[in-house]
């Protein structure tokens, strides 16, 4: 059976630092369990590419940051990731990107453990397919909050506020972006005259949802100039990893029973 | 688990005559919520225990509610489609049937060992039958021992209604005769693209060669093998010629000719890939492991609106 692509905010994968084996030999599939306790062996996102860089020694190894409104999830593409690999040498960031790959868990030192991913495949995608992707997580992880196992809420402490609050945030970002994009012009204009908001121009945008056209050669920098106030703040894990060597392996972190999740 | 207690309990009691209603709750729920019994051994037991003849002609099972395993199963479904074939069983020629039936709750497939003389469309009784699974998939089976009727035409939704796609997510997808399911293509298998069919028996050819029929000069074709994973559940889907088309903008004839400029069959495959990460909305048939799709559109959703009435609910 193939692993179900699991759908996680970048807020609370990095937040992970609980991985699973399900079965005690070598090929047994391995779960980086989440705070709400979703089970991810497969994680697929849809984010925006901020940045790539080959941080391989002797071969390629390629680490990219996808951003979504709640944090970065940290891809890490090496030879055993060709197609991915081949894409991260070519693109140019910034751009939005569909991404589907394996839950990873590395531990540089016994202090910190950074939930990444091992892309399988890397496509260009648009903002549309990301907006969906933010509203189909939200869903997703409301309902993982409704009902979060007690072995997961014993581990991490799961803050349901928090959550709700990061799911608030990235939806939030789902409605403004349309207003601006739709009624950017207008908005000037209002400016202009004194006044922002409550104009009845506001609500063009709200009128025809065909708007929201599928259209992936629409990509570019216009797109995600909203973003830069969304990229998270870096922190200390990040300067702790880009120090030491990063190998395609990972250690688990952590052996639990989890088998009844 | 509470549901199941009163499933259980419901189905316990039909069978049941002049006993304590409590105490036969109280003896399913500890089977069933403290010893995890499925609650058809549980149902069995209790019913067993008190002296009731497990009375099959009494319970009428919703098909939704039909598990792996059963014995005794007795359903009221419209017969969706139907088909026969001649097998050999100890070098004696029999008939076998197999086909799907459905009710309000949902579709299953049957295979009758013994005749089956009920058509498309006609409602049938089904007594004492059994399931087991095959290819994955449940499979209710009508053997000597199972009692066939002609059921009253009323008792079922009307064929066009059963037959219609069911809003499902992609896990449910085998519950349904016909499902619509929204979901991302977050893969692309191997053997999507350009493809050659035997001219013969019309399966997919692997290089030049047809299993069955060898070296033959195969028709092109197009297909697309995809993932779509709605987050709860993935399952392959098969994309015929003209969908392929539509949702690649790739033509036949364009692929053909990419593939003889680059002298390599593959890169239409490849090619396609690019449809990953895409969402949409598909309906269609599980058939074995293979969603075959009917049509696809974007999702009729506005992903603002969607997020304004989330919002809403945090």
């Amino acid at each position: 059976m193939r692993e179900v692509a699991k759908r996680v905010f970048a807020g609370e994968y990095r937040e992970s630092d609980l991985m699973v084996k399900d079965g005690e030999d070598e090929f047994s599939p391995s779960y980086v369990i989440t705070p709400t306790g979703e089970r991810c062996n497969r994680l697929f996102i849809v984010g925006v590419l901020t940045e790539v860089q080959d941080i391989g020694e002797s071969s390629e190894l390629y680490r990219a940051r996808i951003s979504d409104p709640t944090g970065t999830f940290l891809a890490y593409a090496g030879n055993f990731q060709p197609e991915a690999n081949r894409f991260l040498s070519e693109i140019e960031p910034p751009s939005f990107v569909a991404l589907s790959g394996k839950a990873n868990i590395y531990e540089p030192d016994e202090n910190t453990a950074i939930a990444s991913i091992r892309p399988e495949i890397i496509k260009l995608s648009n903002e549309t397919e990301r907006d969906r992707w933010i509203v189909r997580t939200a869903q997703l992880t409301l309902e993982r909050l409704s009902d979060i196992d007690k072995d997961v809420r014993d581990h991490y402490d799961t803050d349901r506020k928090k959550y709700q609050d990061m799911v608030k945030k990235a939806l939030e970002v789902v409605i403004e972006e349309v207003e601006n994009d739709v009624t950017e012009s207008n908005k000037r204009l209002n400016i202009e005259e004194g006044y922002v908001s409550d104009s009845p121009s506001n609500d063009v945008g709200e009128e025809d949802p065909d708007e929201v056209k599928d259209d992936r050669k629409d990509i570019g920098p216009k797109d995600i100039v909203n973003d830069e106030d969304k990229e998270p703040k870096e922190n200390t894990e990040d300067s702790d990893e880009d120090n030491k060597e990063d190998k395609d392996e990972s250690k688990e972190v952590e052996e639990w029973d989890f088998s009844n999740i | 688990m509470v549901d199941k207690v009163n499933e259980a309990f419901d189905r316990a009691i039909r069978s049941l005559e002049n006993v304590d209603e409590n105490k036969i709750r109280k003896e399913l729920e500890e089977l069933i919520l403290n010893y995890k019994v499925p609650v058809d051994q549980a149902v069995t037991t209790v019913v067993r225990k008190y002296g009731g003849e497990f009375n099959q002609s009494l319970e009428r099972r919703k098909i939704i509610s039909i598990g792996d395993e059963e014995r005794g199963v007795n359903v009221v479904g419209r017969i969706l489609s139907k088909n026969e074939r001649d097998i050999v069983v100890e070098g004696e020629e029999r008939k076998v049937f197999s086909g799907t039936i459905a009710d309000d709750s949902g579709a299953i497939n049957f295979t009758s060992w013994k005749e089956f003389p009920f058509q498309k469309g006609d409602v049938v009784k089904i007594n004492n039958a059994y399931t087991r699974e095959w290819r994955d998939q449940l499979e209710l089976q009508i053997g000597d021992y199972t009692d066939l009727q002609k059921g009253q035409d009323d008792s079922v939704a009307e064929l066009k209604e059963l037959t219609s796609p069911k809003k499902v997510s992609v896990n449910d997808v085998g519950d349904v005769y016909a499902a619509e399911v929204e979901a991302t293509i977050v893969d692309i298998q191997e053997g999507s693209g350009l493809i050659k069919r035997c001219p013969k028996c019309n399966r997919a050819m692997r290089g030049e060669e047809c299993q069955e029929h060898g070296d033959v000069k195969g028709n092109p074709d197009l297909r697309i093998k995809a993932i779509l994973d709605d987050g709860l559940g993935c399952v392959q889907a098969i994309f015929p010629l003209e969908l392929t088309e539509d949702l690649t903008d790739i033509s036949l004839e364009d692929a053909i000719k990419k593939a003889e400029d680059a002298l390599d069959r593959t890169v239409v495959e490849k090619e396609m890939k690019e449809i990953i990460g895409k969402t949409i909305l598909v309906k269609g048939r599980l058939i074995g492991n293979n969603f075959l799709v009917d049509n696809f559109s974007n999702p009729k959703w506005d992903p603002k609106e969607k997020a304004k009435k989330l919002i809403e609910m945090v």
